[in-house]
């Protein structure tokens, strides 16, 4: 009746409890930033927890991988740190997987059914959600991608909670298959420690052959300048500086190139002269529907609001703790621009070297 | 030989959008649009299609208005569209999706070859972007998401991405399933010759039995998820902190745990 790991022979669950496993991926480029990051794994553990018996699992690749170590995830509950390694594909950057689904997403689905979880937790970046969506597709699992929390459901399964429409409506999601594969936003949510935690037990895996000649083979690769930023319509990530800038833009360029993004301005900002007329973001600019919207120094005056009304996250920082895009924020800093912005590229740029 | 784009059509943001009665999202607004981000892959292929010798299809799946979007696709300059609608697909998953979408290239595949198949890089309405990988599977391609750029020459496909700070080429022998990544093209308005042009292509429409595929196995019975309770609610997790010194440092960890560094 216990499944049991088969190399390590550690059982997946006491009696009564489903087992759940929790998925730390980074692929080779992305290693630091993930490696940087032990709160994640701290809230995904945390989270698993309610649902039942963790286990994690630890992809890596030729290029490195998750550092999660094993007194680390001990320390949230986890009862065992299964260290896979898989070769080709896995290691890449987001998917670029080969023929079929990719080593990664294979060990990740083989791993499950013998230890017989009932949940695939991952966190939300998109190349967790592309290995969750390869994982459930091999399991035949059902997938509810960015969940904003999971909670036990009345059976082994759990239920998870997702928002859509810009937050507008909330959803409660359950699943329809014996097995489940979630991806969690775990901003916001908290990592709690057990008490009387132990180093997990490290078991180590290896993964099947990598995938076929049928995958992708790099011919090039190059470091992108600074500066070279992506235009502002479509953009998925858009950092807009407004009036709160002086007309100083520096820290506004800094965060969007930490972040890869397109830099906005408000009209304020346009009609002092500090910003091109084809950065204007808002009624009379251009309308911008990103990931994230980043607002600094900007007040949020309608016509503006109505530009960036379709962000599917706003993130807005001004002095004045008034003012009116704090309403449409989902993450309000009441502090100056010049402070936080330039903590916040700079942390990001950390995580990336 | 075709290069097939997949493309949805989604509520309009300016729209009142929600759920139906048993949890679906609402697809009979008639303010419905082509996905912002498939006009992208669409001029994408529109682009590459001369030089690889080849024409573009444009697929989508949906109710029979979703030949709006298609409409919106052959004014970009696709030369052929194709809708698949059934009444036994509604309510389908991604999964559904991916299995109907990869059926209908393999058939587009039997009629004349497929070079390569595009996507978008995410809806705008469920915004999970797996639908690109799962097609893969489906149909045993290789993927790459995030493209910049795309070209096909003699069954090979090329793709220029960013990752992580750097510019990266890839190549793979085609067919490759591959989602172009959004503010790739120049947006060019459309002209009333393309719209006259566009009025002239038919559409054409493929039920589930014409792809060969068991009703069963997708649309609402076969959906992996249910939604069991949905309420319209003002958007949670809105956070307001004032600047203690970290609020930068605060700023970067919510970005990374919610997923929104690229």
């Amino acid at each position: 009746m216990t499944a049991r790991c088969t190399p390590c022979r550690i059982p997946s669950a006491g009696p009564g409890r489903p087992a759940v496993l929790v998925v730390r991926h980074a692929p080779d480029a992305l290693d630091a930033r993930s490696g940087a990051d032990p709160q994640e794994a701290a809230r995904l553990v945390t989270a698993a927890r309610a649902l039942g018996e963790v286990h994690v699992v630890r992809l890596t690749g030729a290029g490195g991988g998750a550092s999660d170590d094993a007194e680390r995830v001990g320390r949230y509950g986890a009862r065992a740190l299964h260290d896979v390694r898989v070769g080709g594909d896995a290691a890449h950057p987001r998917t670029l997987a080969g023929a079929g689904a990719g080593a990664g997403a294979a060990a990740v689905a083989d791993l499950a059914a013998a230890l017989g979880v009932t949940t695939v937790l991952l966190g939300a970046r998109p190349h967790e959600q592309e290995l969750a969506a390869l994982v459930a597709h091999r399991l035949g699992a059902g997938l509810v991608t960015g969940a904003e929390r999971v909670e036990p459901g009345p059976d082994a399964r759990p239920v998870a909670v997702r928002r859509s429409f810009a937050g507008t409506w909330a959803a409660r999601v359950t699943v329809e298959r014996p097995r489940a594969v979630v991806t969690l936003r775990t901003g916001g949510l908290p990592a709690v420690p057990v008490p009387d935690a132990a180093p997990a037990p490290v078991c180590p895996h290896v993964a099947g052959p990598p995938a076929g000649d049928r995958g992708w083979r790099l011919v090039e690769r190059a470091e992108i300048a600074t500066g070279d930023r992506p235009p502002l319509v479509g953009a998925d990530v858009v950092v807009v500086g407004g009036g709160g800038t002086g007309g100083d833009f520096g820290p506004v360029d800094e965060l969007a190139d930490a972040l890869g993004g397109a830099v906005g301005a408000t009209g304020v900002a346009v009609a002092e002269g500090w910003a091109d007329a084809a950065t204007l973001v808002g009624q009379s600019g251009v309308t911008v529907s990103p990931r994230l919207y980043v607002g600094a120094g900007v007040s949020g005056a309608v016509h503006h609001s109505n530009g960036v009304a379709a962000a599917a996250t706003v993130v807005a920082v001004n002095p004045d703790p008034q003012a009116p895009i704090f309403a449409h924020a989902h993450l309000g800093i009441v502090g100056d621009l010049f402070d936080v912005l330039p903590q916040a590229a700079a942390a990001l740029r950390r995580l990336r070297t | 030989m075709t290069i097939v784009v997949c493309v949805k059509q989604v509520p309009d943001d300016a729209s009142d959008r929600g759920y139906t009665a048993d949890g679906r999202v609402r697809r009979d607004a008639d303010d419905a649009t082509l996905n912002a981000a498939d006009e992208d892959a669409v001029r994408v292929a529109v682009g590459l299609a001369p030089g690889a010798g080849a024409e573009v299809t444009v697929l989508t799946m949906g109710p029979p208005s979703a030949a709006r979007a298609l409409r919106r696709g052959l004014q970009l300059g696709a030369h052929r569209a194709v809708l698949v609608t059934d009444a036994v697909l509604a309510g389908s998953d991604v999964f559904s999706t991916a299995t109907v979408l990869a059926a209908a290239v393999r058939r587009l595949a039997a009629d004349g070859g497929v070079d390569l198949v595009l996507t978008g890089a995410a809806s705008r309405d469920a915004r999970t972007a797996v639908l690109p990988v799962l097609l893969a599977a489906e149909l045993d391609m290789p993927c790459a998401t995030g493209a910049t750029e795309a070209a096909v020459t003699g069954g090979v496909v090329r793709v220029r991405r960013r990752a992580a700070g750097r510019l990266e080429v890839h190549e793979a022998d085609g067919p490759a399933v591959v989602a172009v990544a959004t503010a790739v093209t120049d947006d060019q308005p459309v002209t009333t010759a393309a719209i006259r042009a566009a009025r002239a292509v038919p559409v054409v429409t493929w039920t589930v039995a014409d792809l060969g595929l068991d009703p069963l196995t997708v649309g609402h019975p076969a959906a992996r998820t249910r939604v069991a309770e949905v309420g319209s609610c003002p958007p949670a997790g809105r956070v307001l902190l004032v600047d203690d010194g970290t609020a930068g440092e605060r700023l970067a960890d919510y970005l990374i745990t919610n997923g929104l560094v690229p």
